[in-house]
């Protein structure tokens, strides 16, 4: 569970939303994405969609290349998102959808016909298009239409570059005196290429590249792809490489939950917190160094198995030392959490509905803290997730406050987890005799896992080559930024980086593509020399 | 105000502490039980460019590196060089290497120095 | 007093050059505690222990490059940091620091202060209107808002010590504590308020809504750099030694300690910045144990916490004037 090879359900381009709909009412109703497909003479959309306590329904479409789809989003309030997404990257314009005149990840001066995820499009010609003289590619607010909202608004820029994010991005807040009127998100400011890249890329080399969509939760990502690739191959990993996973999986969501945790005490103006949350937070980072070799990219997950294994005097100092930060962190975020200043700054801030987290497919905390248990490791466990003892913490109120709260709990939790795995590690050996470096037999699966912000996607598809078709990821951060976007609406100004943040955005997951990098065959090398050249000038 | 005393506590508690943080230069640049970096031995290298054709980064060159014996013919031999800015460090070109050429040695790169 | 003793209270003891003096090793006392109470090592490499760093900050600033935006008032946009900088200044060359009167004294100079006060914030509030940016705008805004709810405490705190010490000028409070000891022993819950409305005057955490950065980035000193940063930094710096200038005065007892007098100024003018290193320690400390409060709350907390306080303070005073 938690991975399988896709059955696909079909369909006709214009039956669409009712298929949709006669989905919805079977119990799936979770649009997890919709993934695009060049199939040669038209696109193919495949519309995943997940039931609430388990399995996953594919829904498939083929429309004609440049042609027309009808929106979902009558069924699906989210669906919009995913719909720009594709027409971003495949140029199929969504009827219906009222967002389809502007860009969701790429830049406003990216050329309308070399849609970047078309297997013809060539990469030196789009990089000819966007140096062409005449082609300028800033963007401002939407300055213009301020004064339907009040005559006293004024259009705050909110990013891209702002000390409140630790990423770029941009919000345009309406604000009027303190209050919010409304806020305007645009994303895509750290696209990468990642996914057409990975096209260009053997597997293994694509575990590599698939970590470094994220520098948080990059085991997951790697951990996702190889359960996808793994099914693809019929491959089960060892009992203990399974375990291993686990283990660095849960350091990881307690290192990024922690630092979420510090960071809410930052964005609060309580650098104080921030700092004695990170020093707690310090020997997390330890461990992950300790299991994987490294603080951040662990890159431990290999196709059929582990790269590390973890022997007995590792595993003894891993007990050890969660033990030691338990009692640091329990004994921290007490403190913080019975001070009256904090509960005043995060208690009823950017509070929303269940309705509006189920409506807007948020997934992660963000969708627990209004009560809805929907976490992947229970709904469909994968790796050694099935053989432990876990509750999910679940929060009550939808709001900073629970948020807190749930996050604080699911790092008790790992950290039981963890102890759990370190007394229960089974024999074996999980490292694979030599790296996979084969092809993969034609098919198409798909894997998802409960990243620390949520529910992530990977899909794969195999033409039988050594690299892949294609590959789709949709991360947490996509799925919930809509909601602080709506959550920001009739708050103040005081409370917009705590509110913006309590989805614990990660956006540069959240954009992935640029081609003008991908495949330029043009790059300047820096030798080290260099370095030390440019260091002294400055 | 239960935890408006536990704060002040926390605080006293921090300063008698001492900082946990260390001034520049730190200790030993690289844990135990980091990666640290590959290093190739020529010597043993064979030159099947495994290691370039894996490397997630393309940080790996084959550079001309003069002729090798193969039965009775000389051929023209290259052999890997790492680019260290492109490395990620990840410790594939080890695992792949058939003669185990590559190997990751404890230490690391520092950009910001010279004397460390 | 004559003109040159006036002059050279003004500008060299302790006018301005104490004053930014101070305001430097004020700025390393904070940045070395507050990064003790987060468990960092704060300034190391400038001087001893990192000593001159401050000043090494001030001199970087001033030869960095500058960056006025379009559209600047250029008039407010230079005098702005100027006028900053120069009202706590002159505002410390009134405060009795030591024994041997080297302060411009004057009967009235006490409520001179108030003006003084006023007259520091509407500089700043002219930095930001000097240029049109939403975040200079949203900090001014912030800046005068919080300004006319805090003012409002500070003066009656103020006027509460007149009111008991039945003086005008600083001579007067230095003389009645002479005789009657420090005015904290009467005024406790004066003092109180008066050091919360300096965390606020100083905008320090909880009460840095002027410029909120991760809100505002740097609110009303969004667009200043270079020179115009540099003195806009002092000139905080500087105020921050006025205003513990002014607690010591008023209630601590000013250069008042053993042997006061005795030993010569000197020795009194170093009770006197002990004192106020210790103050400013304290609302440093204070500051780094808080986060910031919302806009909203603003007003409630710091009236609906302080007004009581000080108005308690004031039946006391009223009856101790009675019975004294």
């Amino acid at each position: 569970m938690g991975a399988g090879k896709i059955e696909r359900i079909e369909a006709e381009p214009r039956e669409l939303p009712a298929a949709l709909s006669r989905l919805r009412g079977e119990g799936y109703s979770h649009l997890i994405t919709i993934t695009g497909l060049d199939e040669g003479d038209s696109i193919g959309l495949i519309y995943h969609l997940a039931r609430p306590g388990g399995g996953v329904a594919h829904l498939h479409a083929s429309v004609a290349k440049g042609g027309e789809a009808p929106s979902a989003i009558g069924v699906f309030r989210g669906a919009y998102i995913y719909e720009m997404e594709v027409h971003d990257m495949f140029g199929l314009r969504f009827s219906g959808n009222p967002h389809m005149g502007r860009r969701l990840l790429l830049p406003d001066c990216y050329p309308e016909d070399e849609p970047p995820l078309l297997k013809d499009t060539d990469p030196g010609r789009v990089r000819e298009k966007l140096f062409a003289p005449g082609t300028v590619c800033l963007q401002g607010p939407p300055v213009s239409g301020l004064s339907r909202y009040s005559p006293e608004s004024i259009a705050v820029p909110f990013g891209p570059y702002h000390p409140a994010f630790k990423e770029p991005e941009h919000f345009t807040l309406i604000v009027e005196g303190e209050r919010i009127l409304d806020a305007i998100p645009r994303i895509g400011f750290v696209h990468r290429g990642v996914e057409k890249a990975a096209e260009q890329r053997s597997y293994l080399r694509d575990i590599f590249l698939l970590e470094r969509i994220c520098g948080i939760c990059s085991m997951h990502h790697g951990l996702t792809f190889t359960l996808a690739v793994e099914k693809l191959l019929g491959l089960e990993a060892p009992e203990r490489a399974e375990y291993i996973r686990t283990l660095v999986a849960e350091l990881e969501r307690i290192h990024s939950h922690t630092l979420w945790l510090g960071l809410v005490g930052y964005w609060m103006g309580f650098e104080t917190m921030f700092m004695w949350v990170l020093t707690v937070r310090e020997t997390i980072m330890d461990l992950i160094e300790l299991v994987s070799g490294n603080r951040v990219h662990k890159s431990i997950v290999t196709i059929g198995g582990v790269r590390r294994d973890v022997e007995g005097e590792k595993l003894r100092r891993v007990g050890e030392k969660i033990r030691g930060f338990e009692k640091e962190f329990s004994r921290l975020i007490g403190d913080i959490l019975s001070l009256d200043e904090f509960i005043e700054r995060t208690s009823g801030i950017g509070s929303y509905t269940a309705e509006d987290a189920r409506a807007l497919s948020t997934v992660g905390p963000v969708r627990r803290a209004v009560g809805d248990p929907y976490d992947i490791r229970k709904v469909e466990p994968y790796c050694a997730y099935g053989d432990l003892d876990f509750k999910v913490v679940t929060g009550d109120r939808g709001d900073v406050y629970s948020l807190v709260q749930v996050r604080a709990g699911e790092v008790l939790e790992s950290i039981h987890m963890v102890e759990q795995i370190v007394d229960h590690m089974p024999p074996g050996n999980p490292v694979p005799k030599r790296p996979f470096m084969g092809v993969v037999k034609p098919g198409e699966a798909y894997a998802r896992t409960e990243a620390p912000r949520g529910e992530l996607f990977h899909y794969v598809r195999s033409a039988g080559k050594h690299s892949p078709d294609r590959v789709k990821v949709r991360t947490p951060t996509l799925a919930n930024i809509m909601l602080a976007a709506h959550a920001l609406r009739g708050q103040t100004v005081s409370d917009v980086p705590l509110v913006i943040t309590m989805i614990d955005p990660c956006f540069s997951c959240m954009d992935r593509v640029l081609v003008a990098d991908a495949g330029s065959g043009r790059r300047r090398i820096l030798t080290e020399a260099d370095f030390h050249r440019m260091r002294r000038r400055w | 105000m239960r935890g408006a005393l536990a704060l002040l506590v926390d605080a006293f508690k921090a300063i008698l502490e001492g900082p946990v943080t260390r001034p520049y230069p730190p200790g030993p640049a690289v844990e135990e039980e980091a990666r640290g970096m590959p290093v190739v031995d020529w010597e043993k290298c064979v030159g099947c460019s495994l290691c370039a054709r894996s490397c997630p980064a393309g940080a790996i060159e084959m550079v001309p590196a003069g002729k090798m014996r193969v039965g009775k013919r000389e051929v023209p031999v290259r052999k890997p060089r790492i680019d260290y800015m492109h490395c990620i460090y990840c410790g594939l070109c080890a695992e792949v290497c058939p003669r185990g050429a590559i190997t990751m040695a404890k230490k690391c790169l520092l950009i910001a120095g010279e004397n460390i | 007093m004559d003109g040159a003793t006036a002059v050279f209270a003004a500008l060299v003891f302790p006018g301005l050059l104490f004053t930014f003096l101070m305001g430097l090793f004020f700025e390393y006392v904070e940045r070395k505690l507050v990064a003790r109470v987060q468990r960092r090592i704060g300034p190391l490499y400038a001087g001893p222990g990192g000593v001159l760093q401050p000043l090494y900050d001030f001199v970087k600033l001033l030869v960095k490059e500058e960056l006025p935006p379009e559209g600047v008032d250029r008039l407010y946009y230079w005098l702005a940091p100027l006028l900053a900088a120069a009202a706590p200044a002159y505002g410390m060359a009134f405060i009795p620091v030591s024994s041997f009167r080297l302060s411009i004294d004057t009967p009235y100079d006490y409520v001179f202060t108030l003006f003084l006060f006023s007259f520091a914030v509407f500089a700043t509030a002219a930095a930001g209107y000097a240029v049109y940016s939403p975040y200079t705008a949203m900090g001014v805004g912030r800046l005068v808002v919080q300004y006319s709810v805090y003012e409002a405490i500070f003066a009656s705190t103020l006027a509460l010590a007149s009111l008991q010490t039945g003086a005008t000028s600083f001579r007067g409070l230095i003389e009645y504590q002479a005789l009657h000891g420090p005015l904290a022993l009467y005024q406790p819950l004066g003092l109180a308020a008066a050091v919360v409305a300096l965390l606020a005057k100083l905008e320090k955490t909880p009460f840095d809504l002027p410029h909120a950065k991760q809100e505002i980035v740097a609110g009303w000193m969004t667009e200043y750099s270079g020179r115009g940063l540099a003195f806009l930094h002092i000139a905080k710096d500087m105020s921050a030694v006025w205003g513990s200038a002014l607690i010591v005065a008023v209630y601590l007892g000013g250069p008042l300690g053993p042997l006061y007098g005795a030993l010569g100024g000197l020795v009194d003018a170093a009770w006197f910045v002990a004192k106020m290193v210790a103050v400013y320690a304290a609302v440093a400390f204070i500051s780094s144990l808080a986060g910031r409060v919302r806009v909203r709350g603003l007003a409630e907390k710091i009236w609906g916490a302080l007004l009581p306080l000080v108005f308690v303070q004031f039946l006391v005073v009223v009856a101790l004037r009675w019975l004294v």
